[in-house]
């Protein structure tokens, strides 16, 4: 089991790198666009302080040395060798910057494809950048040092906060937004499932069938406003304007989970019919098969079939497609966050792509990349408990 | 994306203006007199306000800019002078007692008003002063959210001052012509005359901080919380906690402060990611101030009455509507092969509906614009932009005089916005109109940075912008727009002339004179047409209707320290 | 459906078209395994197609699907004949008259009501049929061809080209669909701006679903009888994949390509909505929806009849997809 999950973990460092790198490159063929003006929107800003801006954000440089240096900032771990001397902490700089006498011969991952000269005082490889090395804990054996420091993801060129802090601000909606969606698809769409498959080819059973169609041909921010248009305008009265209320800050008279309603309504609907489509078939095909026809003919009730030995085999694939969905859902809904002023995470990024706000790009991605992993190993996780049929470890190819 | 600066607005002038704009467009200010519509009546003490922002940028006056880190930081900091807020040609003095310049306008003494304090109980220096300013020029500024060098980008204010040049350039620290004589007294060298500086530094940008906090940290709770989640200033509030961003931030009533004290005891500035959920929220009844949604003027209007004068809240009269300085314009690209024909230019102009846009976009609450400079600017002449107008014979008349009988033998015309910030629907409509006169013309949209790119590169035939005034001045408008070696010039155009009466203009102390400078020098650029001004900007916006005597001026910066709050209702 | 032994491949096909769905971001529906499998037991042959013909034209609700595309088709064609004549043409303002004219209630001129520029609502909703189709078949043309020849390689001479052909497919699906189609959006120059990006970014993005499909179905057909002997015979690679593979391997991807088409148009409706996809003055269900939104109050009218216009015309697509499936399997009928 261990050695299974070693080997996801080990398989998610290729597709982590390759989607990235395909996020840098991508950004690098954008077509010229003046981040810092947004600073200044349509009024004029100084070309000397828009270039030392530029330069400070290591905008300036070429697309690859700018992915070293995220890929460098975002590592825990720093392997430096320094020729000479071991750094010491020099309370004359700012906080955490270390001053060193002898020159970094190699540094892995490289901070980037500046090595700071030999004879450099201080440890900022461009001017205006601090390098905080080794903040959390540092080791050393000569000029070998293994240095930690907490996983960075830069700063906005908008307003020059850290990215960490303003994904740290959004990224609680989106898991609070996901949970309670999850919950309405796994309570509905699995109900609903099970209900049609039981009763093929009743009234309910071509109800699930029929509204799931519409379900999935939805537009999901259509349904959004249709939604906010029934409850908050048409309905205002009834309900006391208790909806489309926005999520942040401002204090309304009213319990969070109230905010939470259409929105998770809105973001569930799509996944919830086809919850609903594969439990219904896996149970269906489920009940076909030999051996539950076996258990009946041992006399078995159709009540301990279904529960105890149809039922745990038809659920893998809903479980398999519930937990991709969910961490889906972790990716952030920019459609359902953006009908619904929801500030989560996809909609942040979308706006910071729009806004040419690199650093909120690649950070907001990472993000995503290590929670849809995450999901995507607990899912594989989960089979061992459901399909006992499934061995860990080997592998076919 | 609009920066709302310090713009300001005459108040008799805006007056007139709204009421006959208003039978213009139709939509009848509300004006009820039930009820105490004038605001008078006692002042109760107390209360907090509520008022919506979107995310400020910055509210650390070292990269002040946007409206919304601007209005919160106003309400922390006075700067040397202030606009009246209902007489822009008026200017007080905030931290300053009195200023003076010399003869020939390139020396300014400033006076500061003795016993002023920063809300933590340090004194206010003219080094303060001298402090922040280099601050804000200085390419090496910390910021303090994040301990990185992150030069302002707002520095060029005080571009006029003697020594910018150097200290931006990296060869100087501090400004040479900024001087400390004492503790009371400012001295400001100017590089070249600049008669009206002292509207320049009633930027609120351009206020003192303490030198102390900005470096160590502010103490909050037992903890150094940086000075940009925390700025402590000279103004009428202070803050009552660290900024929560995404969320709000929360003032106080500064009792350090020794100006006129506000009667309500602070203002939580509610911050919203859009202007739609604000006003959902007003309409909940949980904010005092907010932006009216798109299409729901007309309702508003009719809910909850229009202000009298355009810029004050009391009950019954909630809907401020009064115009801004700030114009709506398109440019042409006068290096471009067809748009350097003048009558081409003309002929755009001329058959633009500004009417329509005002009328259908936004539902009579901007206005269609005759000049370059908005009507509360002192210099504003009635029709002074001849072609700003809208008259179908005529364009094609000019189109023909151009050369392009009906459009025949002219290409297609790009037109070039920002998509995604609402100028579609103008642009739409733009479209059409000249498509009335046979101008072929396809949108050429993109995402802000990338269409500011393409404008700094001029590639763009005709483009939109908004200009925003930073001063309330004549000076704001035509210098930055159409000095041939301005930034702003995105038309790029190029006329000796203007440039040297420009410079000229500077120079005339004399209020009359000045204006009347300005005036001639408006003439000759509009028979240029280099730009085809469109709309002026007006607010939108709506107050509770438990809030009296609040001024949201021109703008966009209110007014707390006269606002006061009805006690809540017993129960 | 039919019972089935399940192997490796059928898991894998299963796991990775659930993966798929994204959710909040409808890219097309999820492809459950039956798919895979759908048709490999028989023979391509007239004989069969025209069966499956007929199984299809006794599905009632799968006809009337197609006679309602087929309706929606032919007004987007011959809307320049009748709908300007009738409702004034909704492609151009008539600045003055739109402050008369605009968000006006449902009257016989305007059947739907007019915009908040005065254009005729009903009018736009057929415009905007023009857009969807279009982007519709399109985009699925260009994912089908790529994640056709992609899966035949991959799936034909396995081993290593198999194995990278999957990981490229793995790194396309790990990122996130919508946030990839943004971004790829966004390098377009904003002179290049219009409905070509659009197809473009939707067609390169859905080919991974395609490949898989394709891959397993060519897998799975590989192992019958027929194939060996044709290899036996001393047919070659090309001929076999071509001759004797890629027609048997092809029917579950038409079905999935029937259903792809609706997800096209709901992707492009949610780009255009988010102001990435159809820029103005092209007109787009999705931009008119977001265009609408401020209106909600005074005329909703802005923004159900676009959505209607979606969800009908993605509604029919899927179901004549599921006829299809149904018509071509003759085994999942029972």
């Amino acid at each position: 089991m261990f050695q299974y999950i070693t080997r996801r973990v080990l398989q998610f460092i290729p597709v982590f790198l390759g989607v990235t790198l395909l996020l840098f490159l991508t950004a690098n063929y954008l077509p010229g666009a003046d981040p810092i003006q947004l600073k200044m929107g349509e009024k004029a800003i100084d070309p000397a302080t828009k270039a030392r801006l530029l330069k400070n954000l290591g905008l300036d440089r070429p697309w690859y040395a700018q992915y070293v240096d995220y890929l460098s900032a975002l590592s825990p771990v720093h392997v430096v060798y320094y020729d000479g001397t071991t750094p010491e902490v020099d309370p004359n700089l700012p906080k955490g910057a270390l001053k060193q006498t002898g020159t970094v011969a190699l540094v892995i991952p490289s901070i980037a494809s500046e090595v700071p000269p030999k004879g450099v005082a201080t440890i900022s490889p461009r001017e205006g950048m601090t390098y905080t090395r080794g903040e959390a804990a540092r080791w050393a054996i000569g000029g070998l040092t293994l240095e930690f420091d907490p996983p960075d993801l830069g700063t906005s060129i908008y307003n020059g906060r850290k990215v960490l802090d303003i994904l740290g601000e959004t990224y609680p909606y989106t898991v609070k937004l996901a949970l309670s969606a999850i919950i309405l698809e796994i309570i509905f769409g699995v109900g609903a499932g099970i209900v049609s498959a039981i009763k093929k080819n009743s009234f309910w059973d071509v109800l699930v069938t029929l509204s799931t169609s519409i379900l999935v041909a939805l537009p999901v921010f259509w349904l959004g406003i249709m939604l906010q248009y029934t409850f908050a305008i048409w309905m205002k009265e009834a309900t006391g304007g208790a909806f489309y209320l926005p999520a942040t800050g401002a204090s309304g008279e009213f319990a969070d989970w109230v905010y939470l309603i259409l929105p998770s309504i809105t973001l569930a609907s799509v996944s919830t019919a086809y919850a609903a489509r594969i439990m219904r078939s896996q149970l269906l095909e489920v009940t076909g098969q030999d051996y539950i026809r076996t258990a009946y003919a041992k006399g078995l009730s159709a009540r301990k079939v279904l529960w105890g030995h149809a039922m745990k085999n038809a659920l893998i694939p809903v479980v398999t497609f519930i937990g991709l969905d969910f961490g889906a859902m972790l990716s952030g809904a920019i459609l359902t966050e953006s009908v619904f002023n929801w500030p989560g995470v996809g909609y942040t990024i979308f706006r910071s792509i729009v806004g040419r706000d690199f650093p909120i790009v690649y950070g907001g991605v990472t993000i995503i990349l290590f929670a849809v992993m995450f999901m995507n190993l607990l899912v594989d996780i989960s089979y061992a408990f459901l399909d006992p049929r499934i061995r860990f470890g080997g592998g076919d190819n | 994306m609009s920066k709302r600066f310090r713009v300001s607005m005459a108040l008799a002038l805006a007056l007139v203006l709204l009421v006959s704009m208003a039978g213009v467009t139709g939509c009848k200010p509300k004006t009820t007199t039930d009820g105490d519509g004038t605001g008078s009546g006692d002042v109760v003490k107390g209360g907090t306000m509520s008022f919506y922002i979107g995310e400020p940028a910055y509210i650390d006056p070292y990269n002040t800019q946007e409206s919304e880190g601007t209005e919160v930081e106003q309400s922390l900091f006075d700067s040397l002078t202030r606009v009246d807020p209902l007489d822009p040609s008026k200017l007080m003095g905030a931290a300053a007692e009195s200023w003076e310049p010399n003869a020939d306008a390139t020396v300014f003494t400033f006076k500061l008003k003795a016993g002023a304090k920063f809300s933590d109980g340090t004194p206010v220096a003219a080094k303060d002063f001298v402090y922040a300013w280099n601050r804000i020029v200085n390419p090496n500024t910390v910021n303090t959210l994040t301990n990185k060098v992150d030069a302002s980008v707002i520095g060029y204010h005080l571009a006029f001052v003697k020594g910018y040049d150097d200290v931006v350039g990296g060869k100087a620290t501090e400004m040479s012509g900024l001087k400390a004589v004492d503790d009371m007294t400012l001295e400001v060298t100017l590089s070249q005359a600049f008669a009206d500086f002292a509207f320049v530094v009633a930027h609120p940008a351009l206020a003192p901080v303490p030198q102390a906090l900005v470096e160590g940290g502010v103490d909050y709770n037992g903890a150094k919380v940086p000075f940009g989640d925390f700025p402590v200033g000279n103004g009428p509030f202070k803050m009552a906690e660290p900024w929560k961003h995404g969320q709000y931030v929360k003032v106080v009533a500064n009792e350090n402060y020794i100006g006129e004290k506000p009667y309500i005891d602070g203002v939580d500035f509610k911050i919203f990611k859009d202007t739609e959920a604000a006003y959902t929220e007003f309409e909940a009844g949980n904010l005092d101030f907010a932006p009216i949604g798109e299409g729901k003027i007309k309702i508003a209007q009719d809910k909850y009455g229009v202000s009298v004068d355009g810029y004050t809240v009391n009950p019954k009269t909630q809907v401020v509507l009064g115009a801004e300085n700030a114009t709506y314009y398109m440019i042409f690209n006068m290096a471009d092969k067809d748009l350097s024909n003048l009558n081409l230019r003309k002929a755009i102009s001329l058959a633009i509906n500004r009417q329509a846009i005002c009328d259908t976009v936004f539902e009579g609450t901007r206005e269609p614009a005759d000049n370059i400079l908005p009507p509360g600017i002192a210099g504003y002449e009635k029709g002074a932009w001849e072609f700003a107008k809208y008259d179908v014979e005529a364009a094609k008349a000019a189109l023909a005089e151009a050369g392009f009988p009906g459009g025949e033998g002219l290409g297609t015309i790009k037109l070039s916005f920002n998509s995604g910030a609402g100028h579609e629907k103008i642009m739409e409509i733009v479209q059409s109109d000249l498509k009335a006169i046979g101008i072929e013309s396809v949108f050429d949209s993109a995402d802000f940075p990338v269409y500011l790119k393409s404008l700094d590169a001029g590639k763009f035939q005709v483009a939109r912008l908004g200009w925003i005034a930073d001063y309330p001045i004549t000076d704001n408008f035509l210098y930055p727009l159409f000095q041939s070696k301005s930034g702003d010039n995105k038309s790029k155009m190029v006329d000796p002339a203007v440039d040297k009466a420009l410079d000229e203009a500077r120079t005339v102390t004399d209020d009359a004179a000045r204006i009347s400078a300005y005036q001639a020098i408006n003439k000759s650029i509009q028979a240029q047409v280099p730009v085809s001004p469109l709309m002026f900007y007006k607010h939108t916006r709506v107050g509770s209707s438990r809030i009296h005597d609040f001024v949201w001026d021109a703008q966009g910066l209110g007014d707390f320290t006269k606002v006061w709050i009805d006690a809540p209702a017993a129960e | 459906m039919s019972p089935r032994k399940r192997s490796n491949e059928t898991r894998r096909n299963e796991e990775h078209g659930v993966k798929d769905s994204r959710a909040g971001f409808p890219a097309g529906p999820p492809v459950s395994e039956e798919l895979a499998h759908i048709g490999h037991d028989e023979l391509a042959g007239r004989t069969l197609m025209g069966d499956a013909l007929r199984r299809l034209g006794r599905n009632k609700l799968a006809v009337a699907a197609l006679v309602w595309i087929l309706i929606v088709i032919l007004a987007a064609i011959t809307a320049d004949l009748w709908v300007p004549h009738f409702f004034g043409d909704p492609r151009t303002i008539n600045s003055v008259t739109a402050a008369a004219n605009r968000l006006q209630g449902p009257t016989s001129h305007h059947l739907m009501g007019t915009d908040e520029l005065g254009r005729d609502i009903f009018g736009r909703v057929i415009y905007g049929a023009r857009t969807s189709l279009v982007v519709g078949f399109t985009a699925v043309a260009i994912s089908l061809t790529i994640g056709l020849i992609l899966a035949a390689v991959a799936g034909f001479y396995g081993k290593w080209i198999d194995t990278i052909i999957m990981r490229i497919t793995d790194i396309f699906l790990a990122f996130p669909y919508i946030l990839f189609s943004i971004l790829i959006l966004a390098i377009v120059p904003p002179e290049a701006r219009g409905i070509g990006p659009v197809i473009l970014a939707i067609g390169l993005l859905g080919w991974p679903t395609f490949a898989r499909l394709y891959r397993g179905s060519v897998l799975s057909v590989k192992e019958n009888d027929y194939v060996d002997a044709g290899r036996a015979l001393g047919a070659s690679d090309v001929r076999l994949m071509f001759r004797h593979i890629a027609p048997n391997a092809i029917a579950p991807v038409i079905v999935y390509a029937t259903m792809s088409i609706g997800g096209a148009i709901l992707t492009e409706a949610a780009l255009s909505f988010l102001g990435l996809g159809i820029q103005p003055p092209a007109i787009s269900w999705g931009k008119m929806i977001e265009s609408g939104r401020g209106y909600l109050i005074v005329n909703p009218g802005l923004v159900f009849w676009p959505g209607m216009a979606i969800l009908s015309t993605v509604l029919a697509f899927t179901l004549l997809g599921d006829g299809v499936r149904d018509a071509i399997d003759v085994k999942m009928k029972d």
